[in-house]
C-alpha cells in the first residue's frame, strides 16, 4: 500500500484527492500547515507528498527544503501542485529535486492523478 | 687773439655743456691717465671727482669691466676711430651692477694719438628689464612678434610715450595714427567702465615701481572694444626718472571664451542646484564629497554645507560601499551601465534606497565622480505591493477556480453517477464560465508581470514555421467549424531567429486568435513571414469585421474594446492587444495595423533576427 501525503489548505481538494486515491489503494494522510506535514512526513514516512507551496503557516518551499535536505526524508517524492505561478519559484522547486511542478488552473484534475498514478507506480485497485 | 678769445669762449661753452648733461664724459691723456671728468660720471660712477681723476683707464678699472672695455679702447686707439661700446658691467666703489654703453672717441694732435674721450651713458635699467623679462632681445622680439602686441615705452616724468610693434593689428589705427598718443588721449580709448580701474592700477603700480598688470576693453578703430591686456615693468632711472615699458594684447577671443566658459558654467551650476535630482561630486580617490544640490541634501537628510567635505563612508553601508568603490575604479560594467540601486544611511540613521547613476570625469589630474541620486524608495514600496498583489491574484483568486474546475470535471466524468441532460448542459456552461474567469486571471497576472518588468526574455534559436504550425493545430477546431482557409507563406531562405521562443508564440497565439476570431465563416487567414534587414516582418490578415478607422490608433491601449468587437463578442476585456505590445517591444520589435486594408484587418509586427539584451 503507497502512502500520499497531501500538505494542502483547501479541504475540497484534499478530499478528492483523498476519494480519488481510495480507489488505487492508496492511502491518503492529510495536514493543513508545513508543521504538520514536516511532522507527519517524519512519522510516517510517505511514498509521496503532494505539496502546496502557499501554507498558514508559511512558504512551502521552506518545507521542502527543510524535507529534502534531511537525511530520513530527502528520498521521499515531492510533487508541488499550486497556484503559485512564479518562474523563480518553479525553478527553486525543481533545482531541490522536486519530479513535478503543476498550476491547478491549468491542468485538468485527471491529468495531474494520472501524473500522479505513474510516479507511484499505482494500478486501478477496482 | 680773437681767435684764441672765441676759442677759449668756445672751450667754457663746451665745458658748462658738458658739465651740465646727465651723460657722463671723461678724458684720458695719451698715458691713458684720467685728467677730466664731468658731473654726470660722478653720478653714474657713484664717485667724487678727485678720486677719479689720475687712474690708469687701462689697469684701475675692474676686472670684468677691463676685460670688455680694454680691447675696444685699444682699437680705439689703435685705429684712431671712434668705436660705441654697449652695456659693460661697471661695479662701482659703492658695491653696485651698474651697466654703462657709450662712445671711445680718440683725440688727435698733428695726427697723432693724443688721448680719449669717453662718454658713458647708465643703461642699468635696461638691463635689468631684460632680466626682469627673462628674455633675451632677441627672443623678446619674436614673442612680441608672434603674439601680436603692441609695445609702449613710456617716460613718465617726461610724459613721452613710444609705441611700436602691433598697433594695427591691436587697435586698428596705423603707427602714425598713434605718434601724438599720449596717456590722457589713451586713456580716453578706454571703456568708461575700465578707465578708473585701469589708471588706478596704473598709479599704484607706478607709486611702488611695481609690475602692471590690467585687462580692460580698448576702442579700436572700427569703433567696437576690443578687450586689452596691459603688462608693463616700472623702472626708476638713476636719474631718478621713472620709465615704462610694456605690451598692450589683444584678448578678446580668449575673453569670448572665457564669457561662454563663465557662462555655460552658471548654465550647468543652476543645472545642477535646481535639478531634482540630488547631485554629488566626490573626489573618486578621497571618497569625499566636494559639492551636492540641495535635493541631495532632502534626500540624505543633511544641509548643503554638512555635506560638502563629508566622507562617503558616513551615508553608505558595507555592501553600498562596496558598490561605491567599483563605481569609483575604472569599472567598465559601471562604465556601460552606470545606474545602480543601493541602500543607504541618511542623517537620521534610517535607511532609504537609491538609484545612483555616476560618471567619472579626470578634471586637472583629479579623479572626479559625478553621481545623480534617486530616492526610490517608494518605488521599491509600490514594487513590492504589486509583486505581492501578483501573489494574491495568482493564488487567491486561482485557488477557488482551480477547484471549481477540478469539481466541474468530475462531475462531468461521471465520477459521482451520471447527469440527465439539462444537468449537463448547465455543467458545461458553468465549466465554460470558469474557464473564462480562469483566463481572465491569467491575462491580469501576464499583465502585471509584464508591466512590473517581470518578462524575462531568454534567447534560443527559433523555427518560426513550427511555432506556427503548432498555434495553429491548437485552433483546428475552431478553424474546421467556421471553415476557414489558413495560409502560411514564408519568404524563402529565411533561418532560425534568436529570441525567446515562449514570448514570440503568445505573439503569434493573440493575434491568429483574433483573426479567426473575428473572421466570417468561410473566409481565409493568411500568415507572412518576411526578412528585411535584420528584421523579421510577420503579417496576420483575416478578411473579417475589419476595424474602423477611427479605432485605430486606440486598438493597442489597455482595457480599449472596438465597437464591432462588443458587438460579436462580449466576453474579452481588451487585454489581448495591448498584451501583445508589450511582449512585441521586450523583444525589441514593433507592431502595427495596416490601416489601408479594404476588407478585414491586417497585424503587422516586427522583431530583430537576433535580440539584443
Amino acid at each position: 500500500m503507497k502512502k500520499v501525503l497531501i500538505i494542502e489548505d483547501d479541504s475540497f481538494i484534499q478530499e478528492m484527492f483523498a476519494e480519488k486515491f481510495a480507489k488505487y489503494d492508496a492511502i491518503t494522510l492529510n495536514a493543513r500547515t508545513s508543521a504538520k506535514g514536516e511532522k507527519i512526513a517524519k512519522e510516517e514516512m510517505p511514498d509521496m507528498i503532494i505539496l502546496d507551496l502557499v501554507l498558514p503557516d508559511g512558504d512551502g518551499l521552506e518545507l521542502l527544503k527543510r524535507l529534502k535536505s534531511n537525511a530520513e526524508t530527502k528520498h521521499i517524492k515531492v510533487i508541488v501542485i499550486t497556484n503559485m505561478d512564479s518562474k523563480e519559484k518553479m525553478e527553486e522547486a525543481l533545482s531541490l529535486g522536486v519530479e513535478d511542478y503543476f498550476i491547478k488552473t491549468n491542468e485538468s484534475f485527471m491529468s495531474v492523478v494520472k501524473m500522479i498514478k505513474t510516479y507511484l507506480g499505482l494500478k486501478d485497485a477496482k | 687773439m680773437r681767435n684764441k678769445k672765441q676759442i677759449i669762449q668756445h672751450t667754457e661753452v663746451f665745458r658748462s655743456v658738458i658739465e651740465k648733461i646727465t651723460t657722463g664724459v671723461w678724458v684720458a691723456d695719451k698715458h691713458d691717465r684720467i685728467y677730466f671728468v664731468n658731473k654726470g660720471i660722478t653720478k653714474i660712477a657713484g664717485i667724487d671727482k678727485k678720486s677719479m681723476v689720475g687712474l690708469n683707464v687701462l689697469k684701475d678699472f675692474g676686472e670684468e669691466t677691463l676685460k670688455y672695455f680694454r680691447p675696444i679702447y685699444l682699437r680705439a686707439k689703435k685705429t684712431l676711430k671712434k668705436i660705441s661700446y654697449d652695456s659693460i658691467p661697471v661695479l662701482t666703489p659703492a658695491g653696485v651692477q651698474s651697466y654703462q654703453s657709450g662712445w671711445i672717441i680718440p683725440l688727435k694732435k698733428n695726427g697723432k694719438f693724443d688721448g680719449i674721450l669717453c662718454t658713458v651713458k647708465d643703461v642699468t635699467f635696461q638691463e635689468q628689464a631684460k632680466e626682469k623679462f627673462a628674455l633675451g632681445k632677441k627672443e623678446l622680439e619674436i614673442a612680441v612678434d608672434n603674439s601680436k602686441q603692441l609695445i609702449y615705452n613710456y617716460n613718465i616724468t617726461k610724459g613721452d610715450i613710444k609705441w611700436s610693434g602691433a598697433i594695427k593689428e591691436v587697435t586698428g589705427y596705423s603707427k602714425k595714427d598713434f605718434e601724438k598718443m599720449d596717456i590722457k588721449k589713451w586713456s580716453e580709448y578706454i571703456h568708461p567702465m575700465d578707465r578708473y580701474n585701469t589708471l588706478k592700477g596704473l598709479d599704484a603700480a607706478a607709486k611702488n615701481i611695481t609690475r602692471y598688470s590690467e585687462e580692460y576693453r580698448f576702442k579700436h578703430k572700427n569703433g567696437s572694444y576690443v578687450y586689452i591686456e596691459d603688462q608693463g615693468i616700472f623702472l626708476k632711472n638713476k636719474d631718478g626718472s621713472i620709465r615704462m615699458l610694456g605690451t598692450m594684447k589683444d584678448i578678446s577671443e580668449r575673453k569670448r571664451i572665457e564669457h561662454d566658459l563663465i557662462q555655460s558654467n552658471k548654465k550647468y551650476r543652476e543645472l545642477f542646484e535646481l535639478s531634482g535630482d540630488g547631485m554629488l561630486i566626490v573626489d573618486a580617490n578621497k571618497h569625499e564629497v566636494k559639492e551636492a544640490n540641495i535635493a541631495a541634501a532632502g534626500i540624505l537628510g543633511y544641509t548643503v554645507s554638512e555635506l560638502k567635505g563629508m566622507s562617503c563612508n558616513n551615508i553608505l553601508d558595507k555592501n553600498s560601499k562596496a558598490t561605491c568603490d567599483l563605481m569609483s575604479g575604472e569599472n567598465l560594467f559601471f562604465q556601460k551601465k552606470p545606474l545602480v540601486t543601493m541602500e543607504i544611511k541618511k542623517k537620521d540613521g534610517s535607511k532609504i534606497f537609491v538609484e545612483a547613476n555616476s560618471t567619472i570625469i579626470v578634471s586637472e589630474g583629479e579623479k572626479i565622480m559625478i553621481v545623480a541620486l534617486r530616492d526610490i524608495t517608494q518605488k521599491k514600496e509600490v514594487d513590492r505591493m504589486k509583486t505581492e498583489f501578483i501573489s494574491l491574484v495568482s493564488h487567491q483568486l486561482r485557488t477557488p477556480l482551480s477547484a471549481i474546475r477540478w469539481a466541474g470535471e468530475m462531475l462531468k466524468d461521471k465520477e459521482l453517477g451520471s447527469l440527465n441532460a439539462e444537468q449537463l448542459d448547465i455543467l458545461t456552461d458553468i465549466n465554460t464560465l470558469n474557464q473564462k474567469m480562469i483566463d481572465l486571471v491569467n491575462s491580469l497576472l501576464n499583465l502585471s508581470k509584464i508591466e512590473s518588468g517581470k518578462i524575462t526574455v531568454e534567447k534560443k534559436p527559433v523555427d518560426i514555421p513550427v511555432i506556427l504550425q503548432g498555434i495553429v493545430s491548437v485552433f483546428q477546431e475552431k478553424i474546421l467549424n467556421k471553415n476557414l482557409k489558413i495560409i502560411i507563406s514564408k519568404q524563402k531562405g529565411i533561418k532560425k531567429v534568436t529570441t525567446d521562443p515562449k514570448l514570440l508564440s503568445e505573439i503569434y497565439f493573440n493575434l491568429i486568435s483574433n483573426a479567426i476570431k473575428y473572421s466570417n465563416d468561410g473566409g481565409s487567414v493568411t500568415i507572412s513571414i518576411l526578412e528585411k534587414g535584420n528584421e523579421i516582418i510577420s503579417s496576420i490578415k483575416d478578411e473579417g469585421i475589419g476595424i474602423p478607422a477611427d479605432e485605430e490608433k486606440k486598438i493597442f491601449e489597455r482595457f480599449f474594446r472596438g465597437v464591432r468587437v462588443t458587438r460579436k463578442d462580449t466576453e474579452g476585456i481588451g487585454l489581448g492587444l495591448y498584451i501583445t505590445k508589450l511582449i512585441v517591444e521586450a523583444l525589441g520589435g514593433k507592431v502595427w495595423l495596416d490601416g489601408k486594408a479594404k476588407k478585414g484587418s491586417t497585424f503587422y509586427f516586427s522583431i530583430p533576427k537576433k535580440i539584443i539584451e
